[in-house]
Parts: C-alpha cells; structure tokens; sequence
C-alpha cells in the first residue's frame, strides 16, 4: 500500500517537469506545429493497418487495370504500375520509417550511452580503449558502414537496422563522455564518492540520469537523419525488400517510370521530407529549450 | 547644483514562466559628482540588470523597461538612440568593470589589441599613439612588464591581473563613471585589497564617480561614501555608510549588519575531549602536471606538502586559507577522494591508506561531508528521499518502509517538512537546499562530518540560520567537524581551532580565540587585515600582500610565504622555517618568533613531538 | 605545436589501421569466393584453385592481412575482381570526377551558408531569420536522391534546359579532345581554353551541384548561426560594447573570430558529408565516379574495389578530422 503510495508521489513533480518543458515547447510555433505532427505521424503509424484505404495494397496485389493512374479522388496520390494505390503505400510507410527509425537509435543508445558513461566517468585506460575504438568507427562513412554490413549480411530491413545502428553509437559515446566528464567535476558525484557509492551506482545512478536531456536532443535529431539514411540505403537496394512499402524503395522503383508518372516519386518524397523536417524543427527546439544557457531565464 | 547622475522611478519587468515580475523597481539613486556610491544587493537582486540597463546593454526581450529615468547629466539616456549611447555614452562617458575578469576579456585576441582598440574608438590617436596610451594605462594600473604584458592574451594572466586590464581599458576610455559590478568577485581576499585600493587610488588621480555593485556589505562600506541596500529588485535604504551602519531602519539592513557582526558563539559549554578522533602525519598529496599528450616525468604540483594536524572529538577545526592554499585538496585527501603521495591518516584508531576496500567502506561512512554550493552538490534528477536515502543505500539495509521513516526523521532534524521527501532539490531554496545536503550527511551517523564552505553561496538570511543548525546538530549528535571557509567570520563564529594554510603549508594553527587576538605569522596578519569589515574605514585601512601566490608547480623554496613577506629576512630563502610552539598550543611557523622576540614565553618543539606528547 | 600534430597524425594511423582491419574483416566474411569471382562463372575447380593460389587466398588469414598491408604502404590496392585491373589505378580515374563535384559543391556551402548564419544570427528573431531557419532545415531534411529525380522530373523532362546525367554531351566528346591535367574537366578545359567543353561540363554540373550542396549549406548556416549567437551572448561582448565599440566592429571581429573554430569543424564535416552524398547523387544523374565505381563494386562482390574505396573514404575522414583538430588548437585558449 505504501509503496504505492510511494510511486504516485514521486510521479507527480516528473509530471510537472513534463508539462513545463511541453510549455516551453509551446512557446515556439514552429516547434508546436512540429511537435502536432510529430504527434500525428505517430499515430498513424500505430494505426496504419486500420486507417489506409486500401489495405491490400500494402502487399503485392496487382491490379493491371488502374496501372499508374494519375491522383484522383478515388486514388488521392495516384496508383503505382501493379495499379496499387500510392496513398495507401505512403501512408503505411510512416509505420515502416518511424518503426526502422525510433529501433535503430534505440540500439544505437543502447550501445553509445553506456559506453559514454564509462569511458567519461572512470577514464584512464578504458576511455581511451572505448575511444579509440569510437574514432575508429567514426572515420567510416556511416553510408558507407551500412553498405559494408549489409552486404555481408545481406539486403534486409533488420540487417539496415543494425548497420544504422552500428554507425551512429560511437556518436552518442562521445556526447555522453563529454557530458560524463564535465558531470564528474559537480559536487553531488564527488559527493556520492564521498558516501562510498559504487561506481556501477555513480555512472548508472547519477551520471546517466543527468545526461538525458543533451542525449534526447541528440536523438530526436537523429532521427531524422535516420530515415533518411533508411530510405537511402533502400533506394539503393540495400535496405526493404519488395513490396513493401518502404519509401525509399517506392522512390527507387519510380524511376523506371518517372518522366510520365510523376506522382509515383514525388509523393513518397514528400512524405520524408515532412517527416525528416519535423524531426529536425522538433531537435531545434528542443536544443534551445533544454539548452542551460537559454533556460536560465 | 546640477545632480551628475540619477535613476527615477526605474521599473524593469522580465519575462517568466510564472507570469511577469517586476525585476527592478528603484524609486531613486543620486549620484554626485566625484563621489563613490555603492549599491549592496545579493544575486538575484538585480544588481547587473541595473548596470546593464543604464549603459543601454539590457537584452530587451527578455528585459523590458516599463517607465523611469536615467539621467546623466541632464540628459536621460533611456530616451536616446543606441547609434548616440555607442558614439557618445559607452567607454567615452560611462565605462563598465564587470564581475568576471575572464570572461570580459576577449580570448581570441591579446590583452593589448583589446585596449588599443578601446582607446582608438574613443580618443583620436594614431595606431601608434594608441599603443602608447595603452602601455601607459598598463603601467598605471600597477602591472609590471607592460610591454610583455601586451603581447598576452587572457587566459595568460592571473584574475588579479586580468582585473587590473579590465580597470586600464575602462580608464582607458576616458569614462568618466565608472560602474564596477562586484569587481573583486572570485579573487582572493589579498588579491582583493589592492585592486580596490589600486581602483580608489585612479579614481582621485583620474577624477571619476564610481558605481561600486557588490553582495558583500563590508565590502562597499569599507569602499563607499554612500551606499543603498538592494533588495528584491527595490532600494529599502540609502544614505551615508555610517549614517545607514551606525542607525539601520530597514530589518533586512539590521539583518545584514548582525550577519557580518556576529560574535562567536559561547563555547564554553562545549567539554574539551582529550580523546583524537582523526590525525593526520606528514600528509602530502602531490598532482603529476600533465600537459596534454605529454606526461614529463617529475613535475609535481604540491598541493598538500607534509601536513600534520590532529583532531579531537567533539570539536570544531577551521581550515582558512586562499585559493590553492591546498585546503580542499588536505580535506579530500582525508576523505580518501585522492590517493594520498605520502603520510598517514589515522581515524578513529584505523590508518585509513592501508585499510581493505571493505574496511575502508565502513570506516567511510563515518566521514562524511557538506559541500559548498547546495546547487551542485544534489542530484537534479533525484527526488530528496533518493538523495537523502543514498548513504543508507550503501551502508545499510532498510526496507522501503523504514527507510522512509528514517528519512522523514532526518528531515525533521534539519528543518524541513515530510513532504520534502518528495520533491525535486529545484523546488528549494539555497538555505533549504543546504538543509537536504546536511541531512544526507548525517544520514549514517558519523562521527566526523566536514564542512566546505556551507555558507558561503547562501543568502544572508538563511546563512546564521544554517550556523545556528549545525551548531546545534553537532552537540545534539555529538559531533566532529571540519569547517573550510574563506569567511572568517564563520569560522570565528563556529571553530575551536583555526588552522591557517598557506600554499600547501600549515603557517599557524592554535584556539581561534588566541589566533584572532594575537595572529603570529605574517601571513596570518595580512591575511586578516585584508578582508574588509564594517569597521574599517576607507580601503586605506586594508592591508595588502603584493605580488601574486606563487605556483604550487615549483613553490619557493625556504618559508613559502617568502617571495611576499613584508617582513622577509635572508634566512627566510634558504630554510624552511620549523612549526614552533609560541603560547598555549598556538603554533606558528616563522623565522620571525626568535627566542629574543618572544622572551621567556618561547618553547621549541617539534610539531610531531607535541602530538607524541598528548597522545 | 608540432608535438601535437605529431601525435595527431599518429593516433591518425592508428584509427586507419582499425579501419583496414574491419574492412578486411568484413571482406572475408562475404559468403562468396574471391577466387571463383576471378576466374568467372565457367570456370573448372581446378581453375578456381590455381586461382586462389594465384590471389594468395590458399594462405593464413593472418598472413594475407600482413600482405595486404604491405602492398597497402606501397599504394597497392590489389586487383579488381571484375575487370582484372589495379584497385588504385581504377580509383584514380575515377576519384577527379567526384572530387571535382564534391569540391564545387563545398564551396557552395562556404559562400551561401556561411553569410546565410551570421546574417540569421544578426537578424535574430526577425522574418528573415525565419525564413533562412526555415531554408536550411528544410535543406538538411531533403532526400538527396529524390532531390535529384525531381530536378532531373523539372528541368529535363519538363524545361528540357539542363542535361540529363553524365559529364559531357556525346557529341562534345566526339568533336572534342578532352584534355586530361587533373581528371576534373572544368578545371582543365578552363585552363586549356577550350571553353566549348568547359560550357558543356557547367551545364553537367549544375544538378548534380545543387543537389550535393543543399545539404552542407542548411548545415553550415544552422551551425554558423548557433555558433554565433552563444558568442553574442558572452560577456566579452557586452563588455565590448560598453566600451562603445561600433556594433560592426563587435560583430565582424570580436564576435567572428571567436565562432571561427566551430564553423571550421562544421566545414570539415560538412565536406565528409558531401563526400557520402555523392555516392546516392552519382548513381542517379551517371556521373563516372566513386560511388558510381562503389555501387558497381557492391552488386558484384569486388571486394578489393570496396575495400579501396572505403580506405580512400576513412583516409579522407580521418584527414579532415585531423584538420578539425588542428583548427581547435590553433586557439589560443587551447594550451598544447
């Protein structure tokens, strides 16, 4: 009973803290319009299956028929040259991106955040092994590490997922060392060294907890780097196999009809764009919200 | 007569989360011409905002001036154009001196780009001359080498130095108000007296009004002719320093002076245990100097060279010194944050540097410690029962229910609500920040708890509350503490003992009672003779140590205070003067206390011997 | 100084080194035969074994890393699966093709980008300040690939203005000597004169420019801009101004110089970026280079090409990184 007790208390000031930084968030309009649409990509990805107006389309139906047929009222992006509807297509790909996406950075966490921690608060010579070892992974092209895995593993959505993950970690390492090393020097680790607070507790305890909001930022950010790369490395073959509607795939197959049916490329395209761009206007903001400097006031 | 300066009915508003406060509400200031007028606020009473606001710097959104005057003059500058303040006004009239000597200088450039620059926009002078202007104003604010120190940039110089360009430029200018915002901030109290006497002394050559923005009340009264309490963004009083000292209206001002005039308590009460609790043998700890990618083998720092004291129980040590004179670095070392270079520490009967990892957990618990600025040194992202709870975690096994119970008593026992226990540290202001902090400590019962600072980034007014707490604690839990301060109040207040440490030396230690009355050591008397107190009349009275505290890198040798003693003798370079005891346990270490100086009085002894003798 | 750049280059060779070692890894996992690729697809098992003799494949793992290495010093990249030729001669021909794109592109960034941020910096919160946020967002969050079908979609297929792919028209290849100094024709028309080649190469680039550079501009405004505006917010820079110099003189010089090194860091990696980009922008307008040369390296399993590729691509990284380096410490505030 108690511990209940217990949890319902401590909620409440986590509580307040999110609603202080959503109106934050708010103040800005772009970043509130962001932060809607974020809100609503979401959505329909968790409802894709039930939402598109043609669910069969999803797979690799074909309907001669309605081959590449310009947007209209019955197909509002138009159909592609199996006569699947775009929008159908378009619409599940959100699920597809955001699911791909939000794995990837999760693994990338995963692995970059503790190994930052690591490395930050105990230094010596586990950083500069951990650290080394990040360079090294940092002078590969990410592109061109996703392209080497997945040729050795061969081209699958999980194999884009694990390359995307493998290139992006030793970016959260090095934000979350850097923020490691300057949170070694607050008084409250010192404090807990003090008390005799393991460090397993100290990094995983004090040091992580601290690091979230430069790691969020970081990572919302990413995101839209994320799908970008995703639809990149399936455009380029590397990534969905048919037919699924992955728009980077969807873009890839276009071009073989693309001078006589623009639709087929440009609605897909479009759908990144937006998606990419929320990411990117929702990092901003948060960047300028969590930034110390501007919090101040 | 024409008033040279004055604020009427100022009102500045900022925009927040909650609404709209007002920041700044000064119903009057008036200054006369020539005068120095101090204005005494603690952070966050608006103190910058006003500068800023009357050179036209003020950020505006966030800041927004809603009505009032700024006349200077006879001109009011809230109404000219910013092209008219930056051609006219800035550096050519009013000139600034801001609080942070590092961050006022601009690192990309030297020290003597920056002045050229200030002096040619607002003097004509050719490149040339300029550079003459500027070496000459270098040589003024008492720097020596201005040819060399020309050619630095910012980060090359001391803060007492980078304090001194900053006082150069602003003359530079030939401004003729200078608005100085807690100048003095951040440098050490030596380092302090001979800037403000360095600043009072330009001000008569150069004939200039002087705007003096500091928290410090003792400060501005021993600088001021005239000053007004800041407080919650309106002035509550104003007038001549010893008109508003001797005759207080306002309790915020009563509350001040008794702050900065508290006697100490009795100690009378207190039982003197003969029983040592910690001793500390020969105890060094010196840092390897690591200079980026190169480790030179045999370059130490010596932060703590060869220091003994020893500690009862039940007492109260005061640790005084300035920055870098090594009295964290002893206590962390103590508390076996670093890995010690040499000596013992031995508590409570365990020598702590050869204790198993296990033994030394237990032992540890029984040291514990408050930091200085209660908004770093708690976990922002813990509730307090998690922080509060921390020490019990490690050494202790409690279930949730207990544990909760206990915490809700350690809370009470500082003074704060239950409810507390649920809260983020955010919600809590410096002194009740302070209060979460002293419960951590005492969360596992120790016996000795160390106290850095724990005043001295608090208001004034929670500040004697926050003395009066841990007094009380310490002989309700019968309790051991080691106070570090730079304020001697504070530790005039609270110690015993007094130890006095000078780069990484113990000059002089003994009862506080004794070492206040009758300092020995060189040090010890420019030391105390440099702070500023309310007593004191004009900065005149101030005692300064020249020169800069030489790096702990390669510290003289000989007495390490001799590169800057008044008083030094040939003997004093070459020998490292021995800890000597003078009268009833006061040690000091001083070629000066001869046998012929000190009479009959004069007792040799060796430090260790002494300790020997007790034990 | 040179103590540090020493030690940088050193660390350098060593992340190089782990790069090899992971590529060569990576190339021996690939589930197929090397020596079978090399031979082609009729051939015996006998064939394939002398083959793998031949390549050195019959022989430790550990030893042929060690001889790669060695021929590696030596600039030997080994041979192409596909076409039996050098790895580094074939990189050779066709890296001019896509340093002179990436080239071109980053000085886009540099000229646009840069006044783009400080100019958003100076406007702080006003529309036009929008607007370029707006701009360079939207830059950064555009699919390259897309970009350049949907150029290709306007200005060929529907303006018919601009060429489709390629670096020269048929026609000027045939007319035309192409003079070969650098490999990058804009350059080497222009200094030969042949202004007919030079024209038709311009309009060859122009897409595909655009297309690479739209990301480091959003980039490098974005950066310039928050790089700017903390150092406006220093107190050297109020106290600059209470000292009363000219807004101009603040902005230009006090506050500039100090956003020097992070904009520089951002160049650098911006130009790694454009380096990546190009592999997805080449495929899609034919441009005879790297990725190009990769893409095809890929879909047959040439590993030795893939390989060489990669390590030109980490030698390029890590070169610019070091020069990020380098930048960080030529600030005074940074003691070496």
């Amino acid at each position: 009973m108690l511990s209940k007790l217990v949890s319902i208390e401590t909620l409440k000031p986590k509580l307040k803290e999110m609603r202080f930084l959503l109106y934050l968030l708010q103040k800005n309009k772009l970043t509130k319009l962001a932060l809607y649409v974020a809100v609503g990509l979401f959505l329909v990805a968790l409802l894709a299956p039930f939402i598109v107006p043609y669910a069969s389309h999803i797979r690799d139906e074909a309907n001669p028929s309605n081959k590449l047929l310009p947007p209209s009222k019955e197909f509002f992006f138009g159909t592609d040259e199996l006569g699947r509807d775009v929008f159908s297509r378009v619409l599940y790909g959100t699920r597809i991106s955001l699911n791909t996406a939000v794995l990837s950075v999760g693994l990338a966490l995963l692995i970059g955040v503790p190994l930052g921690a690591i490395a930050g608060t105990i230094g010596g010579w586990i950083d500069e092994v951990i650290m080394r070892i990040t360079d090294i992974f940092l002078s590969f092209p990410p592109l061109l590490l996703a392209i080497a895995i997945v040729s050795v593993m061969g081209p699958s959505l999980q194999n884009t997922m694990l390359a995307i993950a493998l290139s992006w970690w030793p970016w959260y390492t090095r934000l979350v060392r850097g923020q490691a090393i300057s949170l070694k020097e607050r008084k409250f680790i010192q404090a807990a060294e003090a008390i005799g607070t393991s460090s397993y507790k100290i990094i995983f305890g004090h040091i992580v907890p601290n690091t979230i909001s430069p790691v969020i930022v970081q990572a919302s950010m990413d995101m839209g780097g994320v799908i970008l790369t995703i639809a990149s490395l399936s455009f380029l073959g590397l990534g969905a196999k048919a037919p699924t509607p992955e728009w980077g795939l969807m873009i890839s197959t276009s071009r073989n009809y693309f001078l006589n049916a623009w639709w087929y490329s440009v609605f897909p395209g479009l759908a990144i764009f937006v998606t990419v761009l929320v990411f990117n206007l929702l990092g901003d903001g948060f960047r300028e919200i969590l930034d110390p400097k501007t919090r101040k006031n | 007569m024409k008033t040279y300066f004055e604020v009427k009915n100022l009102k500045i508003n900022n925009q927040t989360f909650e609404g709209v406060p007002t920041v700044l509400d000064i119903d009057h200031i008036e200054i006369q011409r020539g005068k120095t007028y101090g204005i005494v606020g603690e952070s966050g009473s608006g103190k910058t905002v006003l500068a800023l606001s009357i050179l036209g710097l003020l950020q505006c959104p966030p800041g927004e001036i809603e009505s009032g005057e700024i006349v200077f003059e006879g001109e009011n500058l809230l109404k000219t154009s910013n092209r008219y303040m930056e051609q006219s006004i800035r550096g050519k009239k009013i000139a600034m001196i801001f609080q942070d000597p590092m961050s006022t200088l601009n690192p990309v450039f030297t020290v003597g780009y920056q002045i050229i620059q200030v002096i040619r926009k607002n003097q004509r002078l050719s490149e040339k001359g300029a550079y003459k202007k500027a070496v000459e104003m270098i040589k003024t604010v008492k720097l020596p080498d201005a040819e060399d120190i020309m050619k630095k940039y910012p980060h090359q110089l001391s803060g007492g130095q980078r304090q001194r360009v900053i006082i150069a430029m602003a003359l530079a200018c030939g401004a003729e108000l200078i608005i100085a915002d807690e100048p003095t901030r951040n440098l050490d109290v030596t380092i302090q007296a001979s800037i403000l006497k360095t600043l009072k002394e330009l001000q008569k050559k150069f004939h200039v009004t002087i705007l003096f923005i500091a928290n410090n009340l003792s400060l501005v009264s021993t600088f001021c002719d005239e000053l007004a309490i800041l407080y919650k963004g309106k002035i509550i009083e104003h007038g001549r320093v010893r008109d508003v000292l001797r005759n207080p209206q306002h309790d915020y001002t009563k509350l001040l002076i008794r702050s900065i005039t508290k006697d100490t308590l009795s100690k009378d009460k207190r039982k003197e245990s003969k029983e040592v609790l910690l001793e500390v043998k020969e105890l060094k700890k010196y840092f390897p100097v690591k200079k980026k990618f190169s480790k030179k083998e045999g370059v130490w720092v010596k932060a703590v060279d060869e220091v003994d004291l020893t500690i009862h129980k039940g007492e109260v040590v005061g640790i005084v010194g300035e920055s870098g004179c090594g009295k964290s670095t002893l206590v962390n070392t103590i508390l076996n944050l670093h890995q010690p270079t040499g000596g013992q520490v031995i508590f409570d009967g365990n020598n702590m540097f050869t204790l198993k990892k296990n033994e030394l957990r237990k032992v540890r618990k029984d040291i514990q410690i408050v930091f200085q600025d209660p908004y770093w040194s708690l976990n922002p992202r813990w509730l307090v029962k998690d922080i509060v709870a921390e020490p019990i975690k490690v050494h202790r096994n409690l279930d949730e229910k207990s544990l909760l119970k206990r915490i809700e008593e350690l809370l009470e026992m500082v003074g704060l609500p239950k409810e507390a226990a649920f809260k983020y540290p955010h919600e809590f202001s410096g002194g009740q920040r302070q209060r979460i902090a002293i419960a951590r400590s005492l969360a596992v019962n120790p016996k000795l708890v160390v106290l850095d600072e724990p005043t001295s980034s608090i208001d004034v007014l929670s500040q004697a509350q926050i003395l009066d707490l841990l007094d009380d604690l310490r002989e309700r839990l019968e309790l051991t503490n080691i106070l570090i301060s730079h304020d001697l109040s504070v530790v005039n207040y609270m110690s015993d003992r007094i130890i006095i440490m000078y780069l990484g030396k113990i000059v002089e230690y003994g009862r506080s009672v004794e070492v206040f009355k009758n300092p020995l050591h060189p040090y010890t008397q420019a030391l105390f003779n440099s702070i500023p107190d309310i007593e004191k009349e004009g900065v005149e009275s101030l005692a300064t140590i020249e020169g800069n505290v030489p790096s702990a890198i390669n510290p003289p040798l000989g007495c390490r205070f001799h590169t800057r003693c008044p008083k030094v003798m040939e003997i004093c370079k070459e020998q490292l003067p021995e800890m000597k005891c003078i009268e009833n346990d006061h040690y000091a270490a001083c070629f000066l206390l001869t046998k012929e100086e000190l009479g009959k009085k004069e007792v040799y002894l060796d430090i260790n011997k002494s300790h020997k003798d007790k034990s | 100084m040179g103590s540090y750049i020493r030690k940088r280059l050193i660390l350098g060779l060593i992340v190089l080194l782990g790069v090899v070692t992971i590529t060569f890894t990576i190339a021996r996992v690939i589930p197929s035969d090397p020596a079978a690729k090399w031979v082609g697809p009729r051939a015996t098992q006998e064939q394939i074994q002398e083959a793998r003799i031949e390549l050195g494949l019959d022989k430790p793992l550990i030893v042929q890393f060690g001889v790669y290495l060695q021929n590696l010093i030596k600039g030997d990249l080994g041979y192409s699966l596909r076409t039996h030729q050098p790895v580094s001669k074939e990189l050779a021909a066709f890296i001019p093709a896509t340093l002179e794109l990436v080239l071109l592109s980053f000085l886009f960034a540099v000229i646009i980008g840069v006044p783009l941020g400080i100019y958003s910096a100076k406007k702080k919160d006003r529309l036009l300040d929008h607007i370029s946020r707006l701009f360079s967002i939207g830059a950064v969050s555009l699919p390259t690939f897309w970009v350049a079908l949907f150029f290709q979609l306007i200005f060929y297929s529907r303006l018919g203005i601009l060429p489709l792919g390629g670096r020269l028209s048929t026609e000027i290849t045939v007319m035309f000597d192409i003079p070969e100094i650098t490999g990058m024709i804009l350059f080497d028309s222009a200094v030969t004169g042949q202004w007919e080649i030079f024209k038709d190469a311009l309009m060859h680039m122009v897409l595909p420019c655009i297309t690479i550079a739209l990301y480091p501009i959003g980039l490098v405004a974005r950066m310039t801009r928050s790089a700017l505006l903390e150092v406006l917010n220093e107190d050297y820079i109020t106290a600059a101004r209470s000292y009363g110099l000219k807004e101009n003189k603040v902005l230009w010089s006090y506050a500039l110089k100090n956003t020097l090194g992070p904009t520089a860091i951002v160049l650098t990696l911006s130009l790694g970026y454009t380096l990546v980009n190009t592999f997805l922008v080449e495929a899609i307008y034919s441009w005879p280079g790297l990725g190009n040369y990769v893409a095809t390296a890929v879909v047959t399993l040439d590993y030795p090409a893939i390989m060489g590729a990669t390590i030109f691509s980490a030698i390029c990284y890590v070169t610019l990184n070091i020069v990020a380096d380098i930048i960080i410490a030529l600030d005074p505030r940074v003691r070496l």
